[in-house]
């Protein structure tokens, strides 16, 4: 809780939002740089990091790879347009500058001259047009295209109207022009996806599908080696300038095992990073005793991450549908107790949004852990005898589950657990009228309001299935702020929306904000640069070795 | 002669069938969008319905059943939904350390247990005999994944007598075939130790006692033949269904087989992956039991003459 009441205190107002509004109100137009490393010690050039992973990244194609792991390798390979910071603050990448035009629809982009991709070839503007147009095209089915969808002439483009999208224009090789349906203040952060990592269309013409295996970029590094399944390996890109982040000869990725098996490994000293692979960071069992030892305590780097995790509650399905039963469940739970069981790895959550994000909001009034409360609502809701629920949840060794279980006993609730496997569970709360409540969690895509509070909770995102509206919950109120503030161009009153739709979101109750998780990396005394990314985590690029 | 190879080559391709049948209806009775899993969670409708229509996720379900058997029929296994891999692909890639830890942990089982078999039932009854059952018993009662995580923790990890996971040269397959191996020998000491004795007990061992020849002449050379003809049946079906086993061991030490791959795309819900290790395992015990068969005929002249 110290380290949740510093952030909130220090780090949201000082520097994520600061840097948030700068972007907003002048980063229209920018031409900033990166701010230099706060490291000391001179980086050294040279060596192989190596890494493990649980499983293969899903693809190394920034059309399908969209996971937090492969986004980090996606990096190694390819840049876009714009990029994050040190913070959450979006800087030059391929781009050196843009500006906005008057009617805020239209960004035009002057490119980096010299940028060229592994290939040998110059990165030119229509790169950009082929390399958005590809993640709008309906036979690849890029999970970023819906982001895209806003670009002016995209919807025509997907229903085969026209052969290529309006909105995006080269008129000349080293100038690119973005034209927007409408106005949107977070397109910026759109163009971090991988759907806007630029590739030479020659190279995805020459390797089909299997591009993916083949990557052609301009990042930083080239893919030398991918046996799948087995071993990925990464060697510095001879034709890419940014020396300041090619510290490293090489990165080897191992493929296999388990967290266990990595730490042990780690323990050895034949891995440089313990886990790379996703939160925690830290096996589980083991984190006390890593944060314990005076070895290994001081390589813990630790960064609260952009997601939080929830109790949905269906507000279509019995008994969810009253309030009162959402506010007593809301009441019952335990939240400190769940941030022992994950030993600290977590803070509580009380509101929506993570506390990294612009407009986290620290006068949130939510609900306390009232048991006494919760059993007055559950009678004067016509439940004094009791209910029973069906809580569905992943099959993991998590310990969350049980406890939200235990806790709602306490009031009367009986909740059956229906453990599941995490597509099932995706399945099933996306599903309109299924899963009665679930847990389930969100972390950002980037950091905006929006990304959770419009995703997650505007009714008129309601559909049959796929639905990420997982409480189907539907305020009108609520939909016309989340519209209103969608389009604000003044940025301190969007947020100021925003946290008027969280306000009236939290009081509604159609989930239980449980808490939010923190991410570690455990790094060998010769790794230097780890400091995690709020929005990215791992920046490998910008690793380097003393030994 | 042929008559018989021809009725075994349909039955098994009925077998096959009817697996592919199973696991293809089963697959599609698990709860859960496959397209939702290929296109991540954060996929939009609209994405979520392309890729329906790009893997006729929304056919009836015994059309998409024989689009597989074309495909199949084609030597197509299909891609992964989650890394686009080709399966055959996938297979073809991890068939080598699965072969490879199989094999080790084959030639390890046996060979423990046909000494440990042999001997125990030439000095049935004895200390010898009691404890090598009681580490039998042990051994059989050994979850997998347990086994296997002990030995890389003490073995590798604490003592640093073997690497502890990841695949690099044959070495790195050592404790994990032993692992493997493990979990069998004690069955199989116990199997060859109960068919010695009945052998030993028979007249044609009496008979060679009576031409004075060695007791370990008589055991190792005349005994033990006859004792492992059933043990070459059990042993055929036990490699074809090795998998099983091979699943923990390949994922508690990091191996790149096909353990290893179908135990990710169970966890990923991948159905052509799974199609794929399933139908593999499969066809691993249709032509075990064929081998077996060949095997049989070599062993036992008897068995030949009456095919």
């Amino acid at each position: 809780m110290k380290v949740l009441s510093f952030l909130r205190t220090l780090v949201f107002p000082g520097t994520i939002l600061g840097l948030w509004l700068l972007l907003l109100t002048t980063g229209q137009s920018a031409t900033a740089s990166s701010p230099a490393a706060t490291s000391t010690v001179q980086p050294r050039r040279g060596g192989t990091l190596r890494l493990a992973l649980p499983a293969d990244v899903s693809s190394l194609d920034p059309a399908r790879g969209f996971d937090t792991i492969s986004f980090q390798f996606l990096l190694l390979l390819y840049q876009g347009l714009v990029e994050y910071g040190d913070g959450a603050e979006l800087v030059p990448a391929l781009a050196t500058d843009w500006h906005l035009s008057t009617d805020r629809r239209t960004y035009t982009f002057h490119l980096r001259p010299g940028a060229r991709f592994s290939n040998g070839r110059a990165v030119v503007a229509a790169d950009f047009v082929y390399s958005m147009e590809r993640t709008l095209d309906p036979k690849i089915a890029a999970p970023t295209e819906s982001y895209f969808e806003e670009i002016a002439g995209a919807p025509e483009f997907r229903a085969g109207k026209t052969p290529h999208v309006r909105g995006l224009r080269a008129p000349a090789p080293e100038t690119l022009e973005i034209e927007l349906a409408a106005p949107d203040p977070t397109f910026l952060f759109i163009l971090t996806l991988p759907g806007a990592l630029v590739v030479p269309q020659e190279a995805v013409a020459q390797f089909g599908a299997n591009f993916t295996a083949h990557p052609v970029g301009s990042g930083p590094y080239i893919l030398t080696e991918w046996q799948r399944g087995t071993v990925m390996r990464f060697a510095r890109n001879p034709l890419s300038p940014q020396t300041n982040r090619q510290h490293l000869d090489a990165i080897e990725v191992r493929v296999g095992g388990d967290r266990t098996l990595h730490l042990m490994m780690f323990e050895q000293g034949e891995l440089d990073i313990a886990e790379v692979d996703d939160f925690p960071g830290i096996p589980i069992p083991d984190f006390l005793r890593i944060e314990q030892s005076p070895r290994w305590h001081l390589l813990i780097e630790r960064i609260p991450t952009g997601s939080a995790n929830y109790l949905s509650m269906n507000t279509e399905m019995p008994p969810f549908d009253n309030l009162k039963v959402r506010q007593a469940v809301n009441y019952a739970i335990n939240k400190e107790k769940l941030i022992r069981l994950l030993h600290g790895m977590a803070a509580t959550a009380a509101g929506i949004l993570p506390v990294t994000m612009p407009g986290f909001n620290t006068n949130l009034q939510s609900y306390p852990y009232d048991p006494a409360k919760a059993r007055q609502l559950l009678a004067e809701s016509g439940f004094a005898g009791g209910l029973t629920v069906e809580l569905w949840c992943e099959v993991d060794p998590s310990p969350i589950p049980a406890s939200l279980q235990y806790d709602l006993k306490q009031v009367g609730i009986n909740a059956q657990l229906n453990p599941v496997t995490f597509p099932t569970l995706l399945h099933s709360q996306e599903q309109r009228k299924t899963a009665q409540c679930c847990t389930s969690a969100w972390s950002q895509d980037y950091p905006d309001p929006s990304d959770f509070l419009d995703v997650m909770f505007n009714g008129n995102r309601i559909t049959e299935s796929g639905c990420q509206n997982t409480s189907f919950y539907n305020n009108p109120q609520v939909n016309q702020l989340l519209a209103a503030a969608a389009t604000c161009p003044d940025p301190s009153q969007r947020l100021h929306l925003y946290q008027q739709a969280e306000q009236i979101i939290v009081t509604d109750a159609p989930c239980v904000p449980l808490y939010q998780p923190y991410s570690y990396a455990l790094h060998q005394p010769w790794v230097h640069g780890v400091a995690l990314h709020p929005v990215v985590y791992f920046r490998f690029e910008r690793m380097w070795l003393d030994r | 002669m042929l008559h018989r190879l021809l009725r075994r080559l349909g039955l098994s391709v009925v077998t096959l069938l009817g697996t592919a049948f199973l696991t293809f209806m089963l697959l599609n009775a698990v709860p859960g969008d496959v397209a939702r899993v290929i296109a991540g969670a954060k996929a939009s409708p609209e994405v979520i319905k392309e890729i329906h229509a790009k893997y006729h996720l929304d056919d009836p379900l015994w059309q998409r059943f024989f689009l597989y058997l074309n495909q199949l029929a084609h030597g197509d296994l299909g891609h992964s939904y989650v890394t686009d891999q080709s399966v055959a692909e996938a297979l073809i890639t991890r068939l080598p350390t699965t072969a490879a830890l199989s094999a080790l942990a084959v030639v390890m089982w046996i060979a423990l247990a046909v000494p440990l078999g042999a001997l125990t039932a030439r000095f049935r009854d004895s200390w010898f005999d009691r404890s090598t059952l009681v580490v039998a018993t042990i051994t059989l009662s050994l979850p997998a994944f347990w086994l296997a995580r002990m030995l890389q923790y003490w073995l590798g990890y604490q003592l640093g007598w073997f690497p502890i996971g990841f695949f690099r040269s044959l070495g790195d397959l050592l404790l994990p075939a032993a692992a493997l191996a493990i979990l069998f020998v004690g069955y199989y000491a116990r199997l060859i130790h109960t068919n010695m004795v009945d052998v030993l007990e028979s007249p044609y061992i009496q008979a060679a006692r009576a031409k004075g020849l060695s007791e370990t002449r008589i055991l190792f050379k005349h005994a033990l033949r006859n004792a492992m003809i059933p043990v070459i049946t059990i042993l055929g079906m036990d490699v074809a269904g090795l998998l099983g086993g091979v699943l923990f061991i390949e994922n508690v030490f990091a191996l790149p087989g096909i353990g290893t791959l179908a135990v990710q795309s169970v966890f990923n819900l991948d159905p052509p992956v799974i199609m794929g290790t399933v139908l593999f395992s499969a066809t691993m015990v249709v032509g075990a039991n064929w081998v077996v068969d060949l095997l049989y005929g070599l062993i036992d002249p008897r068995i030949k003459s009456a095919v």
